[in-house]
C-alpha cells in the first residue's frame, strides 16, 4: 500500500498536500476499499466549506461513500478530468486521481490530520 | 446466519483477495480489481471459487417423477450426462429457487442451488418429500464439494489442457466425469463461455493451484464475485434474492419459456394459468440509467408524473457498453420500451430510460 510521507492524512481516508492552497484526493488505501470508482460529485468551485463538512461522493461498483473536507476553506479548483476518467482515482490516488483544491483560512487545522507514521498506526485499528 | 468459510479462504486472502459477505458466506469480492477481472472473462478465461453454491443429491425411485412434478419444466426429458436450468416453485407460483438439474442416473440426481436459497430449498423439498411419501433421499453436500468456475473464450482450453479431454465442446449444460472423480460441466454464469468443475474438497487446493498456473499462462485472472455478478447482470441471467424470490412468478421474470404447460400437473400450474389469464402484476424490465449513479437493490422507482410503479432489484455499471444498468419489476401498466422511469436514490432522482431484456440482445 502507498502511504507517502510528503502529505498529510485525515481519519476519513482523505489526503491533503500543503502548498500555496491545499491539493487533496482520497488514499491507496481508501481506493483500494472502494474498488472500481465510477462517478465522483466534485465539490462547486467558489464553495467555502468547513472541516468535516460533507463535499462531495465517491461512487465504486461496491458502494457509495463521502468525501469530507479536511480543511476549512474555499474549494478553488476541482479536478475536471475525474467525470470523464472517475478510475484515475484507482489508478493514480496521490498525483492524476487528486480531487480539489482548498485555500485554506485556518493553518491551525493542519495540526488535526496525521503525518504518514500516524496514518499507518490508525490504519491498524480500521 | 452463521458465518461460512470456503475450504480455500486463507489461501484466496494470501491471494491478496478483498473478502465480503454474501448470503452468509465470506467470499472473494475481487483480487485486483473487479475491471481487470471482468475483462479477463472477455478476453481471455476467469477463475471463480463459487463452491458456497448449495449442492443436492437427490436420489431413489421416484427421483423423475418427483422433479417434473415439482418444477415447473420436463425434467423427465433430460438424458443423462445432460442438465437443465428450473425453477421450484411454492402453491402460489412465487419461486423457491431457480437451480440446475444434472441426470447422473436415471435414480441419481444433482442440484446446484443459489447459496441464499439453500436453507429454504433444503427445507421445501423435505416437506415435500415427507408429505407425499415420495421414494427420495436428498443428500445435501454442499460443504463436502468444490466447485470451481471457469469462464471466458479460453475456458474451454484450460479444461482440455488440464483435464487431458480434447474437443471439449460438448453441449452446454451437458457434463462429463472425469479422473479423481471431477465432474466438468459445460456452462457458464454469463454470456461467455464457460465450465464448472465440482469434486471432493480435499482436493481443492491442488486443483485450484493448477488452474491458478493454466489461466493466468493464457493472461486470465483469479476473480471474484464482483466481475461473476456484473457478468451474469449483463447477460440478464436473475439472482435469488434481488430477481428471484418467493413472492415473484416466472412469468414475472418474463420467463414463460421456462414453464412447461403441457405438463399434467406441477406445483405452482393453476396460479400461474391465472395469471397467465388476468395478467401480472408486475414485470422485469431493463433500464438505462442517465449518469453514473448505481441503483441499489431496493431503490423505488417513479413514473415520469411522479407516481410509484415499481423497485430496482440489481444495478451495476457495464464496462462493455460504458453505462449505468438496472433491473426492476415494475407494475405492469406502467411503461413500455423507450419509455422514461425516474429511480428515487439518496438525495436525488435518477432519470431511466425501460430497455428491452436481455441486456445483451435487447436495448444496448
Amino acid at each position: 500500500m502507498n502511504i507517502p510521507d510528503d502529505v498529510l492524512y485525515t481519519r476519513e481516508h482523505l489526503w491533503v498536500k500543503k502548498g500555496d492552497v491545499a491539493i487533496c484526493g482520497i488514499t491507496d488505501y481508501a481506493q483500494n476499499e472502494l474498488g472500481d470508482v465510477i462517478f465522483v460529485e466534485l465539490p462547486e468551485v467558489g464553495k467555502k466549506v468547513r472541516q468535516g463538512d460533507k463535499i462531495g461522493e465517491v461512487e465504486s461498483i461496491k458502494t457509495v461513500s463521502y468525501l469530507y473536507a479536511p480543511l476549512s476553506g474555499e474549494v478553488v479548483e476541482v479536478n475536471g478530468e475525474l467525470d470523464a476518467k472517475p478510475e484515475l482515482i484507482n489508478q493514480s490516488p496521490y498525483r492524476e486521481g487528486w480531487i480539489c483544491k482548498i485555500q485554506p483560512e485556518n493553518e491551525e487545522e493542519f495540526k488535526n490530520l496525521m503525518n504518514k507514521e500516524e496514518y499507518e498506526a490508525f490504519l491498524k485499528t480500521q | 446466519m452463521t458465518l461460512r468459510e470456503l475450504p480455500l479462504s486463507d489461501f484466496h486472502r494470501s491471494c491478496g483477495a478483498r473478502m465480503g459477505m454474501f448470503c452468509g458466506w465470506e467470499m472473494p469480492l475481487y483480487y485486483r480489481s473487479i475491471r481487470e477481472e471482468y475483462f479477463a472473462c472477455i478476453n481471455s478465461c476467469g477463475l471463480f471459487d463459487i463452491s458456497h453454491l448449495g449442492k443436492f443429491f437427490l436420489r431413489g425411485r421416484e427421483v423423475v417423477p418427483f422433479l417434473d412434478y415439482a418444477t415447473c419444466r420436463r425434467v423427465s426429458e433430460v438424458r443423462e450426462g445432460r442438465g437443465k436450468y428450473t425453477f421450484f416453485l411454492n402453491w402460489r407460483g412465487g419461486i423457491v429457487d431457480g437451480v440446475t438439474l444434472f441426470r447422473k442416473s436415471e435414480e441419481e440426481w444433482l442440484l446446484i442451488s443459489n447459496a441464499g436459497a439453500r436453507e429454504r430449498l433444503l427445507q421445501w423439498l423435505n416437506h415435500l418429500i415427507k408429505s407425499n411419501r415420495w421414494e427420495v433421499e436428498m443428500e445435501d453436500v454442499t460443504e463436502k464439494k468444490l466447485l470451481f468456475a471457469l469462464q471466458g473464450p479460453q475456458a474451454m482450453e484450460v479444461v482440455e489442457e488440464l483435464f487431458q479431454i480434447p474437443g471439449a465442446n460438448w453441449p452446454k449444460f451437458s457434463f462429463r466425469q472425469c479422473a479423481h472423480g471431477f465432474q466438468i460441466t459445460h456452462l457458464a454464469f454469463s454470456r461467455e463461455d464457460g465450465f464448472e468443475i465440482m469434486g471432493d474438497v480435499s482436493l481443492s487446493l491442488e486443483l485450484w493451484e493448477k488452474l491458478v498456473r493454466e489461466v493466468e499462462g493464457r493472461g486470465g485472472a483469479l476473480c471474484g464475485l464482483g466481475a461473476r455478478d456484473l457478468l451474469r447482470f449483463e447477460a440478464t441471467f436473475p439472482l435469488y434474492g434481488q430477481e428471484i424470490d418467493e413472492t415473484t412468478t416466472p412469468l414475472e421474470l418474463g420467463r414463460e419459456d421456462l414453464v412447461d404447460w403441457e405438463k399434467a400437473d406441477f406445483i405452482g400450474k393453476k396460479p400461474l394459468l391465472l395469471e397467465k389469464r388476468e395478467g401480472s402484476k408486475k414485470r422485469l424490465v431493463g433500464l438505462e440509467i442517465l449518469g453514473r449513479r448505481i441503483p441499489r437493490y431496493g431503490y423505488p422507482i417513479y413514473t415520469e408524473e411522479g407516481i410509484p410503479c415499481g423497485y430496482i432489484t440489481s444495478g451495476n455499471y457495464s464496462f462493455l457498453w460504458h453505462k449505468v444498468l438496472a433491473l426492476g419489476f415494475i407494475s405492469s401498466i406502467s411503461g413500455e420500451k423507450g419509455d422514461t422511469l425516474l429511480v428515487a436514490a439518496p438525495r436525488t432522482r435518477l432519470e431511466a430510460r425501460i430497455t428491452g431484456l436481455p441486456f445483451m440482445k435487447g436495448g444496448c
